[in-house]
């Protein structure tokens, strides 16, 4: 990238539609592309296409949830029939403000679907990845599965307050006591190992 | 990667902290944040100040009225304070009526002027039984970042400074008061109370002007107020873990070291804007 | 009255010592240009614990803060603006106002005409079941004070990384007294409280498209009125450079600084 880097505010005329391609940050009005965030120019441009026009901010710009993001969540509520739970991450970045998600007992798991316990899945207070899958209707709040083998569990206290260790994908142990207890544990991925 | 940890486990990610004596702020357990005033900049009131304590922001306004004085006793004015705590300055917040935090903070603010005698009401009277006046001292938190008490105090205390009455004057023949707005007089601040607040970690470590993350993580906190003199006007300990007497002097001994800091600023300042 | 258990107790009634004060105190104001513009000082970004904020003044003493806060979790599926005005106790010249219903129906007044100066300018749609909360405070009312927060909430909402069509600047007018009293620009609290007529304009520069109209007072000739919107749009277009360069001051500190902004300046 040019060391000058230009700035730009919502509703400035970045170029014309000829010239390049509306990406994130940006709208198109009267064949032109327009900023829709305050922040800095960039273009990326492929070989032969045209280049891509977008605004950036740095990493702590709002996000929301979207269908098909991988969130860090923490399990509130559990029943027989879904657990409640506060999203806290996105990708790697933090909310500020939490969103509600519920993950429904059939999409805790690919297989066997019919056979899985919520409660030997997940517990309060537990950290867990999923994936959004609907944003919900108009009652309910953000749908999350963790029906892959990347996605569930990733860290839990047992009974005895010690942070327990995965031993397959279905138990964790507590070093402390030596017991074992049930979750939907979560095949952790290099990227996630941060959190 | 930090970020993650904290968010996760935010209690274990401050004791690492506190282990090496630091703060995640990079301040040590007993330094303050820096502490700046501005006074007189709101000119519709009588008397303002900004008071910014790091990232917390209080602007104190104060306007007089007149009002009959008290039935119970007639030689004496009224001081009104009241805190404002709304959606501006923290998402913690919601607007309307006056909460819990805000009407605790309003009750310790009207303690402090009540014990310290930083003014004497009996200076606000102008005709006994007649006519005093009222001080309506509005704090509004602009931006919430922990240890508002102490920026209440001190907003409070610069904004009393700067207060200039119109003089008045009583018309013999009609009863009425008449107002001159070209002839102001200052208050008479007879006393300089100044807050100093410590949250208190694990029952034992004492860290000095917690910022809002520290005082959610504390387990408890105590607001200490002390004039010039040396002498104790309030203090502030709302329940939480217990404290040691020794520990109780510790705070007692800082809040007399403060109390020199925030006098010298203020004394400062006051002498900056003179001048004019 | 029944006792408010809330705030600290005052006297049942005061009066501001301004109504004992002699008659024709007040200095005349100034002969002024009606087109002249007050120096804005505009700047964004000082406020730690909201997402976006800005402070807006205009000289001669009108003060607004404005924070933005969310996108926060909503409880209906569409994307929702709620804008909140509110002012200071000690922000105008005569008595404090009292808490209670009156006020509050005044500062909901203003905060609707906010919300809807803003709501054509922000893109709710891309905030499917979330809300995102302006709070403007006035801090000292100078006249213009409605112009002046429409201005200092579209950059506290720019600010916040929330995405919008364009900036949205305000300016207010009012007629001067008289039969053929022209409009001023940016009138002073004193001037605002002589006019007969008061509007206050908002538009979005970029596009060139008006986001806002609020006008009340006695009528005039539509003609009159029409000179009113245009002197109003043209004040708008002057006072956009300002705004825009102070939101630029703050990205360019906050990538300066790096990923987590402090915000605090000044």
């Amino acid at each position: 990238m040019a060391p000058p880097v230009r700035c730009c505010v919502p509703g400035e005329r970045l170029c014309s539609l000829e010239e390049g391609a509306a990406g994130s940050g940006t709208y198109t009005r009267h064949g032109y592309v327009c900023a829709s965030l305050a922040g800095c120019l960039l273009k990326t441009s492929e070989d032969g296409a045209l280049p891509v026009v977008s605004v950036v901010r740095d990493a702590e710009s709002q996000l929301l949830p979207d269908v098909g993001a991988v969130v860090t969540c923490k399990v509130c509520s559990i029943n027989s029939r879904f657990a409640k739970v506060h999203i806290l991450y996105i990708g790697s970045t933090p909310l500020k403000s939490t969103f509600r998600g519920t993950i429904r007992r059939e999409d805790i798991r690919a297989t066997e679907k019919d056979k899985v316990e919520v409660y030997k899945s997940f517990r309060p207070g537990d950290i867990v990845l999923a994936k959004v899958i609907s944003l919900g209707d108009m009652q309910s709040n953000y749908l999350l599965s963790t029906a892959e083998n990347e996605l569930g569990v990733v860290v839990a206290h047992s009974e005895a307050g010690a942070q327990m260790v995965p031993i397959s994908w279905c138990e964790m142990q507590c070093p402390r006591t030596h017991s074992k207890e049930l979750r939907k544990v979560a095949r952790v991925q290099p990227e996630f190992l941060q959190t | 990667m930090a970020a993650g940890f904290k968010t996760v486990e935010p209690l274990e990610y401050y004791r690492r902290f506190l282990k090496e004596n630091c703060r995640p702020d990079g301040r040590e357990l007993g330094e303050f944040r820096t502490t700046t005033v501005n006074i007189g900049s709101i000119t519709t009131a009588d008397g303002s100040a900004l008071v910014k304590l790091g990232n917390t922001t209080i602007i104190c306004g104060i306007k007089a009225e007149f009002a009959e004085p008290p039935a119970e006793s007639t030689n004496k004015g009224y001081v009104v304070p009241n805190v404002d705590l709304s959606p501006l300055c923290s998402s913690r917040f919601r607007s309307g009526p006056p909460g819990e935090e805000a009407q605790a903070a309003s009750q310790f603010i009207a303690d402090v002027i009540e014990n310290s005698e930083i003014i004497m009401k009996e200076d606000l009277c102008i005709a006994n039984g007649k006519l005093a006046w009222v001080l309506y001292c509005d704090l509004i938190c602009l931006d919430y970042d922990g240890n508002i008490l102490d920026a209440c105090t001190f907003a409070l205390l610069a904004a009393l400074k700067n207060v200039q009455l119109p003089s008045v004057t009583i018309n013999e023949e009609t009863g009425l008061a008449e107002v001159n707005l070209k002839e102001t007089n200052p208050l008479n601040i007879r006393k300089h109370p100044v807050a100093t607040s410590f949250a208190v970690f694990d029952d034992t470590i004492l860290i000095v002007d917690p910022t809002a993350e520290e005082e959610d993580l504390a387990t408890g906190t105590v607001t200490i107020v002390m004039d010039e003199e040396g002498r104790l006007c309030s203090v502030h300990k709302p329940g939480g873990s217990g404290l040691t007497a020794a520990k109780l002097q510790d705070c007692v001994t800082r809040a007399v070291t403060r109390h020199k800091e925030v006098k010298k600023l203020i004394d400062k300042v006051i002498k900056s804007i003179k001048p004019k | 009255m029944p006792l408010d258990h809330r705030r600290v107790p005052g006297p049942e009634e005061s009066q501001a010592p301004l109504l004992y004060a002699a008659p024709g105190e007040e200095e005349a104001a100034p002969g002024r240009e009606a087109a002249a513009l007050r120096p804005l000082l505009a700047r964004a970004g000082l406020l730690s614990q909201a997402e976006g904020s800005a402070y807006v003044e205009l000289s001669g003493g009108t003060k607004v803060l404005c924070a933005v806060r969310g996108p926060r979790e909503a409880a209906e599926g569409r994307g929702r603006l709620l804008c909140e005005f509110r002012r200071a106790p000690f922000s105008s010249r005569g008595a404090r106002p009292r808490p209670g219903p009156a006020a509050a129906a005044r500062e909901r007044e203003l905060g609707l005409a906010l919300q809807e100066a803003l709501a054509p300018a922000v893109r709710l749609a891309r905030y499917p079941r979330a809300r995102l909360e302006v709070t403007a405070l006035l801090l000292q009312d100078g006249g213009s004070a409605l112009a002046a927060a429409i201005s200092a909430a579209a950059l506290a909402l720019a600010d916040a990384g929330v995405e919008m069509f364009d900036l949205v600047v305000g300016c207010g007018l009012c007629r001067a007294p008289g039969p053929a009293g022209a409009w001023l620009l940016q009138p002073s609290e004193a001037e605002e409280r002589a006019a007969p007529a008061r509007l206050t304009v908002a538009l979005m520069p970029g596009l060139n498209q008006v986001a806002g109209l609020l006008g009340s007072g006695q009528g005039g000739p539509p003609e009159s009125w029409a000179r009113a919107v245009r002197l109003g749009l043209e004040g708008c277009q002057r006072l956009y450079p300002v705004l825009r360069r102070s939101l630029l001051r703050a990205a360019e500190r906050r990538a300066a600084e790096g990923p987590r902004s402090t915000g605090s300046s000044a």
